[in-house]
């Protein structure tokens, strides 16, 4: 039997049962569209407003402009960091379906190799991650370039590509790794519920991490999503601040780098652009080698 | 690969030889099964052989270890100990040929509902190594043997329960394997749909099938098997075909005077 045939047929028929699930792409892009809704209701306004206030403080006035497209790309680049962890996590629905159903046995019992069923998982979740991510990024261009907010160079919308693609990869290989050791719906269930209730903070979506106390802060620094949001903060909110700097204030541009988390602080030590791309690169292949080990004791265990 | 040894019953294709498997009991296992063990023995060091073209029945009560031996020869799970083998090869060593070799079944519904029986035939086909010339002729003869032919391109969910146990059944035997092991084949069904389990079991064995099964149900035994063989605490405690093992007495009696002479209690 080709493996790499059964892989492909395996892949290609987990992302169609994804695709074909509305209800599940829906709770998938829910934290994302929790972020879209407070931030049009209200988060953008007190945002904008407070901003506002402090430059007025500074006798800059004015700036209307400038301060909705920084809080604009500031949303979005939550909604987008949400995207890449929530999409894979509810693709990664079909390990549990096909363990509580019994579909595993069937995917067992076929000569395949051993590697091909979790490895199918990990590409389809990849796969999924990437669709519907892509799909987001356009909204998110389209929203910006619609309200007048669009303040990317081709090089940074480039990048805020190249950084889906590397979240997803990497939250890829984290979720499949917790969520291989699920056994059923209902703990899935609440792993969704709970992930998708507090991502949105922890990578500081809904507010700058900043305002959180210390010890929160230092936790964020070891979530791989942080560096996320972190990557597409620089990508998608670098134009803004940049335009502040220059009509505006140099002073204020840097503060607002500095509150709304552009760098990280990692005690002491600025982490910029290269260094969080690397942390989501080591991140991968530190949970891929850790799939690779689960999936040998696991079948070892058998 | 072993050589297939022949005998009264014909060609042997399964072989199970002093198979053993034990499993570790978690707390909530071992309160639920009100013991202080921190193991359990699902099966106790089983032999037994099965031939072409019969169905053999692995008969006991619920936790006896019929399942296991099952998920055993389908290459689940491991043995601790012993082997078995199917055509010859070892689910040991050569799981692979042994998972070419064989259909499993379980009563469960395994099947997506926005897909259709054709889609998943040939997905599972795929599975199986299945060239696509062979799939086609196979797909056209199961599903006009099993009427299913006029429901390939609609929807699972849009199958009444009895089309979809036989879409279930048909995909199982997509690679058109030698064996076919079922375990506990009219589980939960309805009485109509248990018939079209029995029914296509038997149309299995007019095929030249070896079906293996396990069950509960003593009424199943003696309509389908050609030999039993009965399994309390995994041990084998009796086997051979329905006369031998029975001797002139109705099975469930039967099973009943093996399961107190070794148990020693009343049901």
């Amino acid at each position: 039997m080709n493996d790499a045939y059964a892989l492909w047929q395996l892949t290609r028929r987990n992302l169609k049962i994804f695709l074909k699930d509305k209800a599940n792409i829906f709770f998938s892009l829910l934290a994302p569209l929790i972020v879209l809704a407070l931030y049009v209701l209200f988060l953008g306004r007190v945002q904008t407003d407070g901003l506002l206030a402090s430059l007025d403080g500074m006798g800059v006035t004015g700036a209307e402009e400038a301060v909705r497209a920084f809080c604009d790309s500031w949303m979005l680049a939550g909604a987008m960091s949400c995207a890449c962890i929530t999409v894979p996590l509810c693709a990664c629905n079909i390990m549990i379906t096909d363990k509580t159903r019994g579909i595993s046995s069937d995917l067992t019992v076929s000569p395949v190799s051993a590697w091909v069923t979790p490895c199918s998982y990990f590409l389809s979740v990849v796969a999924a991650g990437l669709t519907i991510g892509m799909i987001v990024l356009g909204v998110c261009f389209v929203w910006l370039a619609a309200s007048g907010s669009w303040m990317l160079s081709a090089g940074d919308a480039f990048a805020c590509v190249g950084t889906l693609v590397l979240s997803v990869i990497s939250s890829s290989t984290l979720l499949v790794l917790i969520v291989g050791f699920f056994r059923s719906e209902g703990a899935f269930t609440a792993l969704n519920v709970i992930l998708g209730t507090v991502i949105g903070f922890l990578i500081g979506a809904y507010m700058p991490i900043t305002y959180f106390p210390k010890a929160v802060q230092t936790i964020t620094l070891f979530i791989p999503g942080s560096y996320t949001a972190g990557l597409f903060r620089n990508f998608f909110m670098g134009g803004a601040v940049e335009n502040i700097a220059v009509t505006l204030s140099k002073e204020f541009a840097a503060a607002l780098e500095q509150e709304f988390s552009l760098t990280f602080d990692f005690f002491g030590l600025e982490l910029g652009i290269p260094v969080m791309a690397a942390v989501l690169a080591v991140a991968a292949v530190l949970f891929a080698g850790l799939n690779v080990l689960a999936a040998v004791l696991r079948a070892r265990r058998t | 690969m072993q050589e297939v040894p022949f005998s009264e019953f014909g060609e042997e294709v399964v072989r199970a030889e002093g198979l053993k498997k034990v499993f570790s009991l978690s707390r909530k296992q071992q309160r639920l099964e009100k013991t202080g063990e921190t193991q359990k023995v699902a099966v106790a060091g089983l032999s037994f052989s099965a031939y072409r073209g019969e169905i053999y029945g692995l008969l006991g009560p619920n936790g006896a270890g019929k399942t296991t031996t099952l998920r055993i020869l389908s290459t689940l799970i491991r043995p601790d100990a012993g082997d078995a083998f199917v055509c010859g090869h070892s689910v040991r060593g050569e799981a692979q040929k042994v998972r070419d070799s064989i259909g499993f079944m379980t009563s469960e519904l395994k099947l997506e509902g926005f897909f259709t029986p054709s889609y998943l035939f040939d997905f599972f086909g795929a599975l199986h190594g299945v060239d696509k010339e062979t799939l086609a002729k196979r797909k056209q003869e199961l599903f006009a043997r099993f009427g299913i032919d006029r429901f390939a391109e609609v929807r699972v969910k849009d199958l009444s329960t009895g089309m979809l146990q036989k879409v279930s059944l048909v995909i199982s035997i997509v690679h058109d394997p030698a064996v076919v092991i079922f375990d506990e084949p009219t589980n939960g069904l309805d009485v109509l749909t248990a018939k079209v389990v029995t029914d296509f079991l038997l149309e299995l064995k007019a095929m030249g099938k070896s079906i293996l099964l396990s069950t509960h149900i003593f009424s199943l035994v003696e309509k389908l098997c050609d030999r039993v063989g009965i399994i309390i605490d995994g041990k084998m405690v009796s086997d051979g075909t329905l006369a031998d093992v029975c001797g002139g007495m109705p099975l469930e009696e039967r099973f009943f005077e093996i399961y107190h002479a070794i148990k020693g209690e009343t049901v």
